[in-house]
């Protein structure tokens, strides 16, 4: 059936009003859907003006084509914007209405990792010496027997060696090494690169060391020390202690009480151990604390004339060291009564710091 | 160490409760580890450092209890030693360094028996087997004046002589423990004019052994050099309550005195007579060396110690204390060998006035001299840090392994690359220095999967170790991460397993994070010679174009590998190390701050068709070459393969963001752009539109 332009341009009119006024009155998603199967649909009306296409004259063709192109976007972006519309009403209308959200519900946790417990002690550690105005200092695990003993005045031969059992390497070389068996070869490290230009300085040097110790609950050939060392004129014993407690009531809280008992180290002189008040009868005898009150914390005292000696220091230089182990530290702060925990990263163990 | 408190209270009236008495002593440097009542006495367990020999022994620890407590000191009464006339023992010190003093006593005429109740009473008290009354009376002057002694049977020796001398190669010993040891020049015995009869200090010959039959007895008390000892006690394997106090020091002036108190006690229990008075051997006696002292110098402990109280410390201590003013001369009693220079005074003083009555302080040039900004360590322990918060923020856990490993799981590792083994390791699971983190990663992935664990998502920073053709061995820093099985999701997503890519993009982001940028990955060329635990085709790596080895390897851990770890077969685990320093070692320049858009930006999306081997960083590189300033970003939104797409050839959709920041691109200038960047995409890489 043969038709005219005029015509099926008086349909489109029609059209146009028709879906204007239905997409005005639609007021929820399903309603519009209808209007938009309803005009612009496989079945629609806009194909249906399509169909009529080949019923107008050829001349009259392309101008109609473009016209239901333009109808097509102008419609569909009509739609669209309704949709959009009646959206953000219902929305504004839902945020508006009392909420009936089970509160009870848990939260969704992002999902984070865990930082090592032995990492976050240390770092508790360096940061509590940090604000004491002390530097953080490193040096290499694989130690020479100079470093780790005959510069701290641990002769070779000596029975005082023994409580420094020690991993060697086996290397061809003539050079002999060995893992160091605690932090202080550092010291001996840093004063021999500080010897030119003798300065105060106050270090904290944490780090992994070994000994050739079986592994069970309470031994482990590594674990982990902060060595701390303080070069300064006229410091005193007492200036030991006060920094000690500092530390040990920064670390173990301020009711903490420091005890400080005669002992011997090679490198110091005077020495002494440290013991805290226990942490968890407050001093009055438990179980961890083995009835003392006491618990073994760290070893410090006075820098050996022979240790500045050793790194051609001037022998008015006077000094105080002290090394604390942080798997110990950990332990106490947590309750963990096994040390390979430490180190074998069982994800439900890690999870819990 | 055991101590009676019983026995210690025949030299000290103490008036303190054993309670208090264990912790004056504690706090004196004496560690009382244990006590118990045993019966009518008390047992003290303690630990003795190794600068105090002079504790190892009850009066030696009674002397410390009067100096602390100011009360007397009652030592037993130890009479000159009468003898009866007679030949003396021949007795010959041929090495007078290794032997300083020998004092040897004749006795005959003695019974030997059974020991009287007090002397196995207290030989008993600490922990010792009564065997009869001549060798109790040689351990009970152990333990009361911590000299070792040795009695002989002075019948069995040859031609009745003694010699103190090195051993000779092939010689040998039959101890009285039953063993016959070998003998060489390092160990020095004691011999009669034929043969060895005793290890020197430490323990004597099953043939001159003192026997219910002996009448005779040569009593012994010597000094032996502490390094000698340690070295025959190392040597032979063996150690005793003699050795261990040769081995710390022994106090050579008491020979004499100890000599005379085992052998008049001797005579008590046992009967007989001396002979002949004691033989006394010694090398010239060491001068006594007073140390300088200054009574400003306790200065250093922080407390103003007056020079009297300075004194009396020095002189309750056995010191000798000379000169007035700033110039004392502190001269330490002979069993005082630690005490060698002001610093040990110090330590003296210190302990006598009480650790715990000085002062709390803080030292006063507070604070110190400190560079302000970090040196190229201290930037590398900060960087480190970041590192971490970076790898723990996108969810891993941070592990810490075993430095040593076990050579067979680097085996496993299929690991050829020289490492460094132990001399001396505690068992073959921890022979060797790691030289990767990865065998640790692996081991850690197993043990958590076969715990039942959905997923494993972990990082490690720590050390690898590499041997040099000469000198020192290099230690580096490296990180490791190790994603396997399900990622961990929040409860509204369901769980998906990690992927290689999400390994890259943790890495790529930690660079970005650190100011370093994402690494230059690079599919590896040839995988199976350099990684041969990846599954082929996975394995990535990064190097710096200065490096020859790449700095960095990622990739798919074969199911033969895992399956070597205990990794079941059906979990894909991604592993990766990186030698980071290198990477992000160096604080980075902080990044120009970009001006935000006044404009909304434009986006377009492109989708094209390009051959398999055409990478992801070539098509960006062409989209950032030609859209030049004006592409903010671009992002790859999807990838396809399957029916629509030719074989050898894979789909990629990008999103490109245009923007000049302060102005609106109009239509044309994005469309132009978009134009010039499809057709650039098309002849470089033959890419087609889809």
């Amino acid at each position: 059936m043969p038709t005219d332009l005029a015509s099926v341009q008086s349909r489109l009119t029609a059209l146009q009003q028709a879906i204007e006024a239905e997409l005005a009155q639609a007021q929820d998603a399903g309603a519009l859907e209808q209007v938009r199967v309803k005009y612009l649909g496989r079945r629609g009306a806009l194909q249906a003006c399509w169909s009529a296409l080949p019923q107008v004259p050829p001349e009259d063709r392309p101008r109609l084509g473009q016209q239901l192109n333009a109808l097509k976007t102008q419609w569909t972006e009509a739609v669209r914007a309704r949709v959009a519309t009646v959206m953000s009403q219902a929305v504004v209308e839902h945020l508006r209405s009392p909420s009936t959200l089970d509160r009870t519900l848990p939260g969704h946790p992002p999902v984070l990792g865990h930082r090592h417990p032995i990492t976050q002690v240390v770092d508790e550690v360096l940061g509590v010496f940090e604000r004491l105005g002390f530097a953080v200092v490193e040096g290499p695990e694989i130690e020479t027997p100079f470093h780790n003993f005959d510069a701290l005045n641990i002769p070779p031969d000596h029975p005082s060696r023994e409580s420094f059992d020690t991993f060697f390497l086996s290397s061809p070389a003539a050079d002999e090494y060995l893992l160091r068996s605690h932090t202080s070869p550092v010291q001996v490290r840093y004063l021999e690169q500080h010897a030119g230009a003798p300065r105060p300085f106050r270090i904290v040097v944490p780090g992994r060391v070994y000994r050739p110790d079986a592994l069970d609950a309470s031994h482990c050939f590594q674990f982990h020390q902060i060595e701390g060392l303080v070069v300064e004129p006229g410091v005193t014993f007492a200036d030991l202690k006060g920094l000690l407690t500092a530390f040990a009531q920064a670390v173990f809280g301020p009711a903490t009480r420091l005890r400080f008992r005669p002992h011997f180290f090679p490198f110091t002189e005077p020495s002494a151990e440290a013991d805290i008040s226990c942490i968890f009868c407050r001093g009055h005898g438990c179980r961890v604390c083995g009835h003392k009150g006491w618990l073994e914390i760290l070893g410090a005292g006075m820098v050996h004339p022979r240790v500045f000696a050793a790194t051609a220091w001037p022998s008015t230089s006077r000094g105080l060291a002290f090394g604390l182990g942080i798997e110990r530290i950990a332990m106490l702060k947590y309750g963990i009564d096994d040390i390979r925990l430490f180190f074998e990263n069982d994800v439900r163990f890690l999870h819990q710091f | 160490m055991k101590l009676s408190l019983q026995w210690l209270k025949q030299y000290v009236a103490v008036r303190w409760t054993p309670q208090q008495l264990a912790e004056r002593l504690t706090l004196a440097g004496l560690e009382i580890t244990d006590r118990r009542v045993v019966g009518d006495d008390v047992l003290l367990e303690c630990e003795v450092t190794p600068n105090r020999p002079d504790w190892l022994s009850h009066i030696g620890v009674a002397r410390e209890l009067a100096a602390l407590s100011g009360a007397p000191l009652r030592l037993p009464a130890v009479p000159p030693m009468t003898a009866a006339p007679g030949r003396r023992p021949v007795i010959t010190v041929k090495d007078h360094k290794a032997c300083r003093r020998y004092v040897g006593t004749l006795i005959e005429g003695v019974a030997v028996g059974p020991s009287p109740a007090w002397l196995r009473q207290r030989v008993e008290s600490v922990g010792l087997r009564s065997i009869n009354n001549v060798v109790d009376v040689t351990n009970f002057v152990l333990f009361e004046l911590g000299q070792p002694l040795h009695a002989f049977d002075a019948d069995r020796l040859a031609k009745g002589r003694i010699a103190v001398r090195r051993g000779v190669a092939g010689e040998t010993l039959t101890t009285i423990d039953g063993v016959t040891r070998r003998l060489d020049p390092t160990i020095l015995v004691i011999a009669d004019a034929d043969r060895p009869i005793a290890l020197a200090g430490l323990m004597g010959g099953q043939a001159t052994e003192v026997t219910a039959a002996t009448r005779r007895v040569l009593l012994e008390s010597a000094w032996f050099d502490p390094l000698v000892t340690r070295r025959c006690s190392r040597t032979l394997g063996l150690a005793s309550d003699s050795s261990y106090r040769f081995e710390r020091g022994v106090d050579v002036e008491q020979a004499a005195t100890a000599a005379r108190r085992a052998a008049a006690l001797i005579v008590e229990v046992a009967g007989g007579r001396v002979v002949g008075g004691p033989v006394d051997r010694r090398a010239a006696r060491a001068k006594s060396r007073p140390i300088a002292w200054d009574p400003a110098m306790a200065a250093a402990l922080g407390a103003p110690i007056p020079s009297s109280k300075q004194r009396t410390v020095f002189e309750r201590l056995a010191c000798r204390v000379d000169g007035h003013g700033a110039r004392w001369r502190v001269t330490p009693p002979s069993f005082r060998a630690d005490l060698k220079q002001p610093a040990d005074l110090l330590e003296e003083l210190a302990r006598l006035w009480g650790y715990d009555r000085l002062p709390v302080t803080l030292p006063r040039s507070y604070p110190s001299l400190r560079a302000a900004a970090p040196d190229a360590a201290e930037t590398l322990r900060l960087r480190e840090s970041r590192l971490r918060d970076t790898l723990v923020a996108a969810g891993l856990d941070e592990t810490m392994t075993y430095s040593l490993i076990s050579p067979a799981h680097l085996q496993q590792f299929l690991w050829t690359a020289p490492v460094l083994p132990l001399r001396n390791p505690l068992s073959q699971d921890h022979s060797v220095l790691r030289p990767t983190l990865l065998v640790g990663a692996l081991e850690t992935v197993a043990r958590n999967l076969n715990r039942r664990a959905a997923g494993v998502s972990v990082f490690e920073l720590g050390r690898t170790y590499h041997g040099a053709e000469t000198g020192r061995p290099e230690e580096r820093r490296r990180l490791a991460i190790a994603l396997a099985g399900l990622r961990p999701s929040s409860c509204d997503a369901k769980p998906t397993p990690w992927t290689l890519f999400h390994a890259k993009g943790i890495l790529d982001e930690a660079g970005r994070r650190l100011g370093a940028g994402p690494l230059a990955w690079e599919p590896a060329a040839h995988a199976a010679d350099l990684r041969p635990w990846c599954r082929p085709g996975t394995d990535l790596i990064a190097a710096p174009a200065s490096a020859a080895v790449p700095n960095a390897v990622l990739g798919v851990v074969s199911v033969a590998v895992a399956g070597r770890f205990d990794i079941p077969e059906t979990v894909e685990v991604i592993v990766g190390e990186v030698d980071w320093p290198s990477w992000l070692g160096a604080a980075a320049p902080p990044q120009p701050f970009q001006p935000l858009p006044k404009v909304a930006p434009v986006t377009r999306d492109i989708a094209l068709l390009v051959d398999e081997s055409v990478g992801h960083a070539q098509v960006l590189q062409v989209i950032r070459n030609v859209g030049g300033p004006l592409v903010t970003r671009a992002t790859l939104f999807d990838q396809y393969r399957g029916a629509q797409v030719p074989t050898g050839r894979k789909g990629l959709a990008y999103t490109i963001t245009y923007s000049a920041g302060d102005r609106t691109l109009t239509d044309e200038e994005v469309a132009a752009l978009h134009t010039a960047i499809r057709d650039a995409l098309h002849t470089r890489l033959q890419a087609t539109l889809r």
